[in-house]
């Protein structure tokens, strides 16, 4: 009997030690060859791409890519996101219907983004979206192309919609319902009380559902290659920076850093590692800034994710997933 | 009484609107889905699932003449492709998710636990493409010196042993989907009421046995979904599918002995992201659209069991 | 009758105890006698709770905890090196304040212990050790039918005598209870209190309580805890009668606590 207490014990702290060694040999690695390709040119070039050359230069269009794609994805799903929530949390109670649509949005955000992917490109190469992006001319068949920064920006904010919808509806339901009752006491109607009281008292869950959504959007690579543009040229105008350039800029194709990975990775048509390892020490130090955000957001004490198990619904635990590193709040 | 005030109504209403909008999106994005891969599931029927052959009827659709168009294709490589490496990583990472939460929630260090844990979440944050990077620079070149010039040689006509394989695929997704893991086991494992562990350690049984007979199982059920979601992560993973599993929609031979887990082989959600040149062509996109069609069937699958085990009333269940 | 050693089951010589910096027990020395049912009260933190809990090391779980001072057990230190925790736990069983059944049916809560201790135990002694500890504890006509159900869908009192049940079938000397009916019905702690007064005539038994009353109905000894120390200790018809000390006549009165 002792001894297999013994090799249990062994057994848990094998697999303890290997885990650790585990996270700290990816991220140590990463950051050890990343490192000698990050300088000062590295961040301010974009990518060169010469034929039977290979890849040169660096990471600015797919750093800007990656910035203004995440920027834009969540200020299209929060309302949506927070509206959503509002309802399933407050108004929908647990008839069928409601549970219907919780499946639904449970489902959805166990689908993978090469699914979602797949979807956005389809649906934005009808010729009648083609304002999002660009006509393929030539064609007999009119065809949008269907791959830009608007078209990439929708696609992913409806792949984020079901994990920030769940992420804030949870934030939501932990605001104690004595908060409510005080208020409803005091002759206030339903929705002010939404308003002043639960979301208030929401918001940190409400942040970190945002910020989760940043780490999926910014670590996703299918919706970017399919959405967004196969290649590291930014086909945009070239004074992106001139207010009237600005639509004719989010509707051309571009790149992320997720994407100038793959790109730059020994299968991809750049095949330049030290590049790809360059990017993804950045897009490392990114998404540990993000979390970084929420760690101070919610409270150095509270460094742990909400227990949801046990008295929620597991299949909400859907949207846990990818709350994972960000999710960090009590 | 006073009515209510119109611009209450006006904004409740307006909530409820969105949240029909935002939900009809939701099933319009899974009925696309579909609607768009039956017509190769309806030509091919249970042969899509039995029959083999991918690559080579993708090639010969594509090379054919103009007009012409072929919806019959069988994807048996692409879902023992996922089948294998899903299985074999969620094993693995079920192994050493298993053995890590009960360290992380028994016997690690009081004061190591928080930065253990960070460390964790850190890697469960860390996008898949790295994972595929890291992948293709380490781990590949591992199972490559597995392979000796003799038995690749040996091989050739079979199939390439490049050290592209389901062991490397196996391996990567594990290491993957492991830190999941481990973060909602430790959670589950967390939740356990104390007056267990207290009461099993009156009555003079050992910690260890405490935690395999009492702990483990009050846990279950947050382990199980632990490992539902796991299991869905991997499912879904394509990047680093697609760059250490091999390129090629192959079936893997168990009569090779060990030589199968060298073998490459390629996901679902890996072909997708591989085929996606043919994206325009309709009937190789219906067959693209299928193999999603399989993949949103597993979510639902997964999400219908997530639910099952939760509502079950297992012997030993809570109960009001 | 003169008092020798052999009449004490447990003896306490000089325990302090620590949750880091807070010390929660002075000083304690107490003998507690076999065959016996001594409470143990006082106002809330007093340490009686944690006095209890160092009796069979169950504060070993609670870091930063630190004990001075000798537990013996039958004369063997409790906290020696060389002690097996996990057997002297099996001699010392314990009940919590809250009923805390496990997760399992009715029968695998109570045969659970008896089986980790023995685990080539055939079925039928199993069922008999089983059989035996709910009829100690009045409660085998209430389960006999329903053995297989979740012990989670018991009563509160009957819980809490399925505990007791799960503590009798490890066969224990001691018995701790940690104001057992502190969460029940009067009609389930009546119940529990006359089973604590038949458990006296096998085992030695230590209750923590509350309740002034109870530890007046049940307890052959009283000792009073106060501020972390064992202020008073004796017969329990004397304690209540005649206190020594003003401040156990004040407590027993209702001047605090």
């Amino acid at each position: 009997m002792s001894r297999e207490i013994g090799a249990g014990k062994l057994f848990c702290w094998l697999s303890g030690v290997l885990t650790i060694a585990m996270c700290l040999g990816i991220i140590i690695y990463v950051a050890a060859r990343g490192a000698p390709a990050i300088s000062w040119d590295f961040i301010s070039q974009p990518p060169k791409m010469v034929l039977l050359k290979g890849l040169s230069g660096g990471i600015l269009t797919p750093l800007a890519g990656t910035i203004v794609l995440t920027a834009m994805s969540i200020i299209l799903v929060l309302p949506l996101a927070l509206t959503m929530a509002v309802y399933y949390a407050e108004y929908a109670g647990d008839n069928l219907g409601a549970k219907l649509l919780r499946l639904g949005n449970d489902v959805l955000a166990g689908v993978p983004t090469i699914v979602i992917a797949l979807f956005g490109l389809i649906i934005f190469s009808y010729p009648e979206l083609s304002f999002l992006s660009i006509k393929v001319a030539g064609t007999a068949s009119e065809r949008a192309f269907g791959r830009s920064f608007l078209a990439a920006a929708i696609t992913m904010a409806v792949m984020v919609l079901p994990y920030i919808t769940k992420s804030v509806e949870e934030a939501i339901a932990a605001v104690p319902y004595t908060f409510r009752e005080a208020a409803y006491g005091l002759g206030v109607s339903k929705w002010r009380t939404i308003r002043k009281v639960v979301l208030p008292a929401a918001c940190r869950g409400i942040a970190s559902g945002a910020v989760l959504g940043v780490g999926r959007v910014a670590s996703d690579v299918a919706i970017v290659w399919f959405c967004l543009g196969a290649t590291l040229t930014y086909s945009g105008p070239e004074k992106w920076w001139q207010p009237q350039n600005w639509l004719d800029t989010l509707r051309s194709a571009g790149s992320t850093l997720s994407s100038y990975i793959y790109y730059a990775s020994p299968v991809g048509n750049g095949h330049n590692a030290e590049k790809a390892y360059g990017a993804a020490l950045v897009l490392i130090v990114i998404i540990l800034l993000f979390n970084a955000a929420v760690y101070y957001i919610n409270g150095l004490a509270a460094f742990r994710p909400k227990v949801s198990f046990p008295r929620r619904k597991v299949a909400a635990a859907a949207a846990f997933l990818s709350s994972i590193p960000q999710n960090i709040k009590k | 009484m006073k009515k209510r005030p119109v611009k209450e109504a006006i904004v409740e209403n307006m909530i409820l609107v969105c949240a029909v909008a935002g939900s009809l999106i939701i099933f319009f994005v899974m009925f696309f889905i579909l609607s768009r891969g039956l017509p190769v599931l309806q030509a091919s029927g249970p042969s899509f699932f039995t029959a083999g052959g991918w690559d080579k009827t993708f090639s010969i659709s594509w090379s054919a003449a103009p007009g012409k168009t072929n919806w019959r294709y069988g994807a048996v490589e692409l879902i023992a492709g996922t089948v294998l490496t899903s299985a074999g990583a969620l094993l693995l990472a079920a192994l050493l998710g298993m053995g890590c939460a009960v360290f992380l929630t028994e016997y690690c260090p009081v004061r190591l636990r928080r930065p253990v844990e960070g460390a964790v979440r850190l890697l469960a944050g860390v996008p898949p493409v790295i994972y595929g990077v890291v992948g293709l620079t380490v781990v590949v070149p591992l199972v490559k010196s597995l392979i000796s010039n003799d038995l690749a040689k040996q091989m050739v006509k079979i199939c390439v042993l490049d050290g592209t394989s389901m062991l490397a695929g196996i391996i990567v997704l594990g290491v993957m989907i492991t830190p999941t893991f481990v973060i909602l086991a430790t959670d589950a494992l967390d939740a356990v009421p104390p007056g267990y562990r207290f009461a099993s350690l009156a009555l003079g049984v050992s910690h260890w046995r405490t935690i395999v007979k009492i702990i483990i199982p009050a846990a279950r059920r947050g382990i199980m979904a632990a490992g539902i979601l796991a299991a869905g992560v991997a499912v879904g993973e394509f990047i680093a599918m697609a760059m250490v599993a091999g390129g090629v929609a192959f079936l893997p031979n168990p009569a090779h002995g060990l030589v199968f887990f060298l073998e490459p082989v390629r996901t679902l959600a890996a072909s997708i992201f591989v085929n996606n040149e043919v994206l325009g062509r309709k009937d190789m996109e219906s067959a693209l659209f299928a193999c999603a069609s399989v993949i949103l069937f597993i979510c639902i699958a997964l999400s219908l069991l997530a639910q099952l085990i939760n509502r079950a009333d297992l012997k030993g269940g809570r109960s009001g | 009758m003169q008092e020798t050693e052999n009449h004490f089951k447990i003896t306490s010589s000089n325990v302090s105890t620590w949750y880091g910096v807070h010390d929660v027990l002075k000083d304690i020395n107490m003998k507690i006698r076999r065959r016996a049912i001594t409470g143990l009260i006082g106002p809330s933190g007093c340490g009686k709770s944690t006095f209890l809990r160092c009796l069979n090391r169950l504060n070993d779980l609670v870091a930063n905890f630190r004990i001075q001072g000798e537990i013996s057990l039958d004369g063997d230190d409790i906290y020696s090196p060389d002690t097996d925790v996990v057997l002297m736990r099996r001699k010392v069983g314990m009940v919590f304040q809250q009923p805390n059944p496990f997760p399992m049916s009715i029968f695998d809560n109570v045969a659970f212990g008896a089986r980790e201790h023995n685990r080539q135990i055939k079925k039928t002694e199993l069922s008999e050790i089983v059989e035996e500890s709910f009829k100690k504890v009045n409660l085998w006509d209430e389960v006999k039918h329903k053995l297989n159900d979740s012990a989670l869908n018991l009563s509160g009192g009957q819980q809490q005598r399925l505990c007791i049940a799960r503590v009798l079938a490890v066969m224990p000397e001691v018995i701790l209870l940690d104001e057992p009916c502190s969460s029940l019905d009067p009609a389930s702690t009546a119940r529990i209190e006359e089973l604590i007064m038949e458990l006296k005539n096998s085992y030695s038994v230590v209750v923590v309580t509350h309740n002034l009353g109870q530890a007046r109905r049940i307890s052959d000894y009283i000792g009073f805890f106060l501020d972390g120390r064992l202020v008073e200790y004796g017969l329990a018809s004397e304690l209540i009668n005649n206190p020594r000390e003003k401040v156990t006549g004040d407590y027993l009165e209702g001047n605090f606590g």
